[in-house]
């Protein structure tokens, strides 16, 4: 199909569109009609516009479809069609709303309770959304959109109203009936607000290519704004109607990342975070921390705007590429420079932030708080105890509980400032400039080392790339990586190294396995945790092990334990 | 043979520590009977007589395994049941 005639479709659908949007007005006119005196003829109208309204629905329906196939389709006109489709849905939505009030009618025994309430400007705020729902969307206007959606603000305040003097009334005791009948016609006028919110929703997806809630973005709105205001020596500036917003992705913890890049190439592009604001403040004080500590190490703090529960961030977007990236698209010899920058900025924040202070880092018990996630993507590691002959071999939950104690006896002698998420794809390299970058630092803290070094080593273990090359170099740096943490152990006397190591892989590996389907690869890291775990176990029995002060430093961490 | 009667066990090792398994099974194979189960039910082995043992090994792409395979005939419960009845006679 070629764009013209695209156009011509997407011009066709716009024509069904608008009829439909003034159908269901006509309905809904008809409907407060009704309301103010209900007449045999309109009923049969309505009855009829509710057919004409079904039809039109399923003829943009076959149209959108259609068009869908067409695999040329740009981004912006698949979206525009994924909005059309929302937005006909909640048409007709409301069209079914406007046929449930007049069938509330037949149950009044007097219409008196009825009309001692004004629908009108109900309708008036139903109209005025009606009126603009095609230009909102055809046009792709984000003030029309907002519009649209501030009606169901509008519509629930007047239902607000109505909701109490209906109750107040209900407490007289007089005609109940007719009251709760009339509470039903409102509450159906209520949600065709609700509708309407969602085709606003739907036309500001069409015009900013994201779905983002109507309360997201405000507060990216907000945000950016204080970002302008607020911060004079950077060239952020950045209005809505000049940046292409990009979601990518909703994250497991709630909040939303999205990308802003400026269309003006002169500006630079933010990244955007949103969620609930204990976990964006965080995120903030960690990146201060980090700013103090090696200033350009993490991204740079644009603004941040708290609007109660939620928050959101405004952040430097940092140019480079995720060290993983570079592990698996890059040669040996791009991939040894970036490794050696990535270490040196390590070791670097490890020397400097060394504190004289054990820390124990119940990896076991992290691990148990996870386990219910993993059980719900891995109900196959529930096994029950078995036996070999006289060799009893414990199931996999009564191995957890065996290795609780392990806990109480494994203590770093140190602790650092960690970076709590330790993956390799949050770690950015720009190799031009020789810098590197450390990202999503929310779970930062002084903790011991080895949950990152455990953390970041999983990190390659877990990535599904058998190609020899790149899981050659996966596992090379893997190796390397252990050896460079080795030696700050043997540096800094932490002679429980490898058993504290072990046991964080065998955390690491574990929870990971809720993000692997597939199931033998789980079971491969499933199996290597359980491994460590009864290599520390039997070390511990064998040694009699019973209190932090054991020692530890015979314990041998086989190194082919640490790649797949 | 119901599904019952059957045991699995998969789990990782290494060189020290498989000894444990092996001699758990050879301790077994002397005694003339293995006990492989769960808490809810065994599956008692008893070897005896012929016994077919097959070793295989492959290496492959890097990946090498070895197969030990022990496999017998056990009498049917009730041995009398469906024995053969010859009786001697003269020749007519």
């Amino acid at each position: 199909m070629t764009s013209g005639t695209e156009a011509n479709a997407i011009a066709g659908v716009r024509e069904n569109f608008k009829f439909l949007a003034l159908e269901v007005t006509k309905l809904l006119d008809d409907t407060r009609l009704m309301l103010v005196d209900p007449r045999e003829e309109v009923m049969a109208k309505i009855v009829a516009r509710d057919d004409y309204v079904d039809n039109l629905k399923s003829m943009i329906e076959n149209k959108c479809f259609r068009l869908l196939t067409n695999e040329d389709l740009d981004d912006g006109t698949i979206d525009l069609i994924r909005a059309i489709n929302v937005a006909t849905n909640n048409l007709e939505r409301v069209a079914d709303f406007g046929v449930n009030i007049v069938g509330q009618l037949r149950y009044f025994t007097s219409l008196e309770t009825l009309h001692r309430f004004d629908a009108t400007p109900f309708f008036d705020a139903v109209f005025a959304g009606l009126a603009i729902v095609e230009d909102a969307l055809f046009r792709r206007d984000m003030s029309l959109a907002l519009q649209i959606c501030r009606t169901e603000l509008e519509i629930d305040d007047l239902y607000l109203a109505v909701f109490r003097q209906i109750m107040a009334d209900l407490r007289t005791g007089q005609a109940p009936e007719d009251l709760v009948t009339t509470l039903f016609i409102y509450r159906y006028l209520e949600r065709t607000g609700d509708a309407l919110l969602n085709i606003g929703e739907a036309a500001i997806f069409a015009t900013v290519g994201e779905k983002l809630r109507v309360s997201e973005f405000q507060a990216l709105q907000e945000t950016l704004a204080h970002a302008s205001a607020r911060v004079g020596d950077v060239p952020v500036g950045l209005d809505l109607s000049e940046v292409d917003y990009h979601g990518i992705w909703e994250t497991r913890s709630g909040s939303r990342i999205g990308m802003l890049h400026a269309r003006d190439s002169s500006k630079r592009s933010v990244v955007f975070k949103e969620g609930r604001t204990t976990k964006v403040l965080e995120e903030k004080l960690a990146l201060e921390r980090w700013e103090q500590l090696e200033p350009g190490l993490p991204p740079r703090v644009f603004a941040y705007h708290d609007h109660g529960d939620k928050a959101s961030l405004l952040l430097e977007y940092l140019q480079g590429d995720t060290f993983q990236r570079i592990m698996l698209d890059s040669d040996g010899r791009v991939c040894t420079s970036a490794y050696t920058m990535v270490i040196e900025t390590i070791g670097r924040v490890w020397d400097q932030t060394l504190e004289p202070t054990a820390c124990t880092p119940n990896f076991v018990r992290q691990l148990s708080t996870r386990l219910p996630d993993v059980f719900k993507v891995h109900p196959e590691f529930r096994t029950a105890a078995k036996r070999i002959g006289a060799m009893n071999i414990p199931g996999f939950e009564s191995l957890l509980d065996a290795a609780q104690v392990l806990d109480t006896l494994l203590v770093a002698p140190f602790q650092v400032l960690i970076h709590g998420d330790f993956n390799t794809d949050n770690i950015i390299v720009n190799l031009p400039q020789r810098s590197v970058h450390l990202i999503d630092l929310h779970r930062s803290r002084p903790f011991d080392y080895l949950q990152d070094v455990s953390v970041f080593i999983v990190s390659n273990f877990r990535l599904k790339i058998f190609d020899p090359g790149p899981r050659r170099r996966l596992d090379q740096v893997t190796r390397e990586f252990y050896s460079f943490a080795r030696e700050f152990a043997d540096a800094h006397g932490d002679t429980s190294f490898n058993a504290r190591l072990a046991l964080g892989l065998a955390r690491s590996l574990l929870t990971s396995t809720r993000f692997v389907m597939d199931p033998s690869f789980s079971r491969t890291m499933m199996l290597r945790s359980c491994y460590l775990i009864e290599q520390l176990l039997a070390y511990r029995a064998a040694h009699d092990i019973v209190t932090e002060s054991g020692d530890w430093s015979g314990f041998v961490l086989d190194q082919t334990t640490l790649v797949p | 043979m119901s599904a019952d009667d059957e045991f699995r066990h998969e789990s990782v090792q290494d060189r020290r520590s498989i000894v444990k398994y092996l001699k758990a099974l050879t301790a077994g194979l002397e005694a003339g009977r293995i006990e492989l189960g769960t808490a809810d039910h065994t599956l008692a082995l008893e070897p005896d007589g012929m016994l077919e043992f097959e070793i295989q090994a492959k290496r492959k792409g890097g990946r090498v395994k070895v197969g030990l395979k022990l496999a017998w005939r056990e009498d049917e419960e009730d041995p009398s049941a469906d024995a053969l009845e010859i009786k001697a006679g003269s020749p007519t």
